[in-house]
């Protein structure tokens, strides 16, 4: 059984630089107790003494996060996605691009302010839109982890 | 002269230097300053407090700046007014409001937080500011960043209350409306954070920044007379205010100021977005994101930074939490503004709906002080009641027409 796992920037550290590995394991705690055997000292940074995966680390299984499944008795399958990020990154497990677009404002309390934003105050107002992949095997992109 | 130990996480409490840093390398969780409370104790005392000028600063030894403050100087010193006919309504006894909706310069609790922040940010060298806003901060940091003379970038999601980017755009920043929900523009700035040398005032200056709204429990305590009340309710978004009140508290016992305390929080949210209201009332440690769907957008954050220590604030003090629906929200703002001449914005709709539910439902005895939290105003969210309040009566100019259309 193998479940690709993403690892944050700031772990890599432990996995001697790769930002993907692979284990075998069943569920969310079989897995982090199976990756120290492989890397050590990545249990001790994963959960805290007790044992409990630590508050600010998000952890997703095929981006879901495992606070809406069943925490670390979160059942795995062959060929699971899991991916460890840092709250603090934002804590989803989306990547996205961020594109500049200049788009007519969305929001009709805009309206004031006419179709186009030249303005004399030359206040710029820049609508961003968000695209985000959710799907990481065909993006083969890693999530970006805060440093 | 600086009163700040440096930085301690707040989880595995390991140790760091008071340097632009927010995050715990080892264990992921957040920092806190660290004072030193046997120096606070040698200079603030009552009697210098009260000395001092009526703003925020006068508690400037519990604030983490190592200078002499440079923003907000007229923030802070808010209204506590004793509700009477508030409280007439709903059938308590001693009831105040901590009035934050005439908080200078923009009119919300956050003028606190950003002017420790921009304080701050100067201390560090930034000459430019952002901030992920759910409309206040936006407000906030423009204004005081132009009066600054800092560039500011300011992001909010784009589906904010017109009072709000208006009262962002005439500052002159550069504001980036983001297509997406409070979440997501944050996650996005957390990604521009890491790769342009800006302050960001809620994240990577997040530590400082967020002491600036324990000035809003200190003057509660000092208002109420260098005492703590027994209740106090308090609107929660990120869950930082809340968290904050609490550790004002405890500081003030600490360093003397008050003798005891008793007092008991509680959280107040929408049902729209109620992630912190949900976990304590079903008693987890876990706090689950909620995809937010409410009126409240100063309060729409489905994935709260401090949820977890807002829970626990409230579990510690003996506490609870409630969530109102729109229709309460609304219902509040009408009777905060036609019992105590008060107009509030939504956040303050939430507090004071679930004030009323609370005092309703028992948890707040009727005969005890209880505070309520209005943090922000309700000029900046006429949206949400401009339906709700009747029109004004139209009339020719004579007298006829009057006593036609008015007169009995
Ligand atoms: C008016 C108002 N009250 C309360 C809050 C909640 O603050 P916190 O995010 O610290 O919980 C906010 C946050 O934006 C706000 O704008
Ligand atoms: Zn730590």
């Amino acid at each position: 059984m193998s479940i690709k796992v993403r690892v944050p920037t700031p772990l890599q550290k432990l996995t001697r630089d790769l930002d993907t590995v692979e284990c075998n394991a069943k569920t969310i705690k079989d897995l982090v107790e199976s990756l120290d055997k492989d890397y050590p000292g990545l249990k001790g940074r994963i959960c805290d003494e007790n044992g409990k995966i630590r508050r600010f680390l998000n952890i997703y299984v095929n981006d879901e996060d495992i606070r809406f499944l069943e925490m670390d008795r979160t059942e795995l399958k062959d060929g699971d996605e899991v991916s460890i990020i840092p709250a603090i990154a934002g804590g989803q497990a989306v990547t996205f691009v961020s594109a500049f677009l200049f788009l007519s404002p969305p929001h009709p309390a805009l309206s004031p302010f006419g179709g186009e934003e030249k303005g004399e105050g030359g206040n710029s107002i820049i609508w961003t839109a968000m695209i985000r992949h959710t799907n990481y095997s065909k993006e083969g992109k890693k999530n970006e982890a805060i440093r | 002269m600086s009163f700040v130990k440096g930085l301690k996480c707040r989880e595995c409490g390991r140790h760091y230097p008071k340097e632009v840093l927010y995050v715990c390398e080892y264990c992921f969780g957040p920092l806190e300053v660290v004072y030193d409370y046997e120096k606070i104790k040698e200079t603030l005392t009552k009697e210098a407090v009260e000395s001092r000028p009526r703003n925020m600063w006068r508690y400037r030894e519990l604030l983490p700046i190592d200078g002499k403050p440079t923003d907000g100087l007229n923030s802070g010193f808010t209204p506590f007014v004793e509700a009477k006919n508030l409280a007439k309504a709903l059938g308590v006894k001693e009831l105040y409001i901590k009035d934050d909706s005439v908080d200078h310069p923009t009119l919300s609790f956050k003028d606190r937080v950003v002017a420790v922040a921009l304080s701050k940010a100067k201390e560090f060298g930034f000459n430019t500011v952002a901030c992920a806003s759910t409309g206040n901060l936006a407000n906030s940091v423009a204004s005081q960043a132009a009066a600054a003379r800092l560039k500011s970038y300011i992001f909010i999601p784009a589906d904010l209350e017109m009072g709000k980017v208006i009262g962002t755009l005439i500052y002159k920043p550069t504001l980036i409306a983001v297509e997406g929900n409070y979440d997501e523009v944050n996650r996005l700035c957390s990604q521009v954070a890491a790769k342009y040398k800006w302050a960001f005032v809620n994240i990577n200056i997040r530590p400082y920044y967020a002491e600036g709204s324990k000035t809003y429990g200190y003057e509660i305590l000092e208002q109420f007379g260098w005492k703590a009340p027994r209740h106090i309710v308090v609107p929660c978004a990120g869950g930082s205010l809340i968290t904050k009140i609490w550790k004002a508290i405890k500081e003030f016992k600490e360093v003397g100021l008050i003798d005891t305390y008793k007092t008991k929080i509680y959280a107040a949210q929408a049902n729209g977005c109620a992630p912190i209201v949900c976990a304590i009332k079903e008693n987890s440690d876990i706090i689950k994101p909620v995809k937010p769907n409410t009126i409240a957008k100063s309060l729409a954050i489905g994935n709260p930074a401090d949820g977890f220590y807002a829970a626990s604030t409230v579990r510690e003090s003996g506490g609870w939490a409630e969530s109102v629906t729109d229709e309460e929200i609304v219902d509040a703002i009408k009777l905060l503004a036609q019992t105590e001449g008060i107009f509030t914005e939504t956040a303050g709709g939430v507090t004071l709906g679930a004030a009323k539910n609370l005092i309703e439902s028992g948890r707040i005895p009727k005969d005890e002080s209880i505070v309520v939290c209005i943090t922000g105003n309700g000029l900046k969210t006429q949206e949400a009641v401009i339906d709700k309040i009747g029109n004004p009566i139209k009339i020719k100019p004579t007298l006829s027409s009057f006593e036609e259309k008015v007169g009995k």
